[in-house]
């Protein structure tokens, strides 16, 4: 359920729904365009409402702050950035937890050991060569098919 | 999105570590571009960094192009096709499942315990996607 009035995202919270902080975040951020913001955030519950200002400060800095405390709704082009920025950032959390959960897959006792140990070239000699970033350790582009 | 996670070591120092970046690539693709393993977008977004750069030698390297669109669970399944097709062939490996590429090569003194190793990379670049989150 995407809430649509103060009283729809207030129970959305007391429900308890299990939902990332951006799905959270972005049903406030709904709100926003059409109510006080920051009528809007001391509505919201602690600890969120802590981590939510946050966010919106990053977000925004260093014009953030003003915006969210302004006590006016959002302009149209704020609240559609911020939004990209919410649907950007739940991607992140979501690849993160789920590379993480594959790592620890891999480790585990109980998988299956393949017996079979991939064979590498005695050494790489791979080198970091874009000092900018210090990253790209190249193999030869023709070593991928 | 471009992330990369290497095990570097300092020629000088003898330190040792994983190294991670994430880069926004701003642009979405249905199949990966050629060559979009072999190109930086442009600066990282976020990085995990043990051993500072730059001059380390790298010891092993995992490579992971995504869109920007894609879901947990498509980065996911193809990560797991990628490892399932290559697990039993040398390193380095490299392949595109669906809209995902990926490269990943180690030394050899790594191979042996190439679980770990992957393991390893992909939690340093978790770390990195939850910092650029945070």
């Amino acid at each position: 359920m995407k809430p649509e009035t103060r009283s729809e995202l207030e129970a959305l919270f007391a429900e308890g729904e299990p939902m990332t902080f951006y799905e959270r975040a972005d049903a406030v951020v709904r709100l926003f365009a059409d109510d006080s913001v920051a009528s809007i955030i001391a509505s919201l519950p602690h600890p969120f409402k802590e981590e939510f200002i946050e966010f919106g400060r990053r977000a925004y800095a260093p014009d953030g702050e003003r915006l969210l405390i302004k006590g006016a709704p959002l302009p149209e082009a704020c609240l559609a950035a911020f939004r990209a920025w919410l649907r950007t950032y739940d991607t992140f959390a979501r690849w993160s937890a789920t590379l993480d959960s594959i790592a620890r897959a891999l480790t585990e006792p109980s998988s299956p050991p393949s017996g079979f140990v991939p064979q590498a070239p005695p050494d790489l000699r791979l080198v970091e060569t874009m000092a900018k970033a210090g990253t790209l350790p190249r193999q030869p582009a023709a070593a991928c098919t | 999105m471009y992330l990369t996670a290497q095990r570097v070591v300092s020629p000088s120092s003898g330190a040792t570590g994983v190294n991670a970046y994430c880069y926004i690539h701003g642009f979405d693709w249905t199949s990966p571009p050629d060559s979009i393993l072999d190109a930086l977008p442009n600066e990282p977004s976020s990085e995990h960094i043990e051993v500072p750069p730059p001059g380390n030698r790298v010891r092993s390297y995992l490579d992971i192009a995504v869109p920007d669109s894609a879901s947990a669970e498509e980065l996911s399944e193809a990560f797991h096709a990628f490892v399932a097709a290559h697990r039993e062939q040398e390193l380095p490996w490299c392949g595109v499942y669906k809209r995902c590429a990926f490269r990943l090569g180690m030394e050899q003194s790594l191979a042996s315990s190439w679980r770990a190793e992957v393991a390893a990379l992909l939690r340093a670049v978790a770390m990195t996607l939850g910092q650029a989150g945070r």
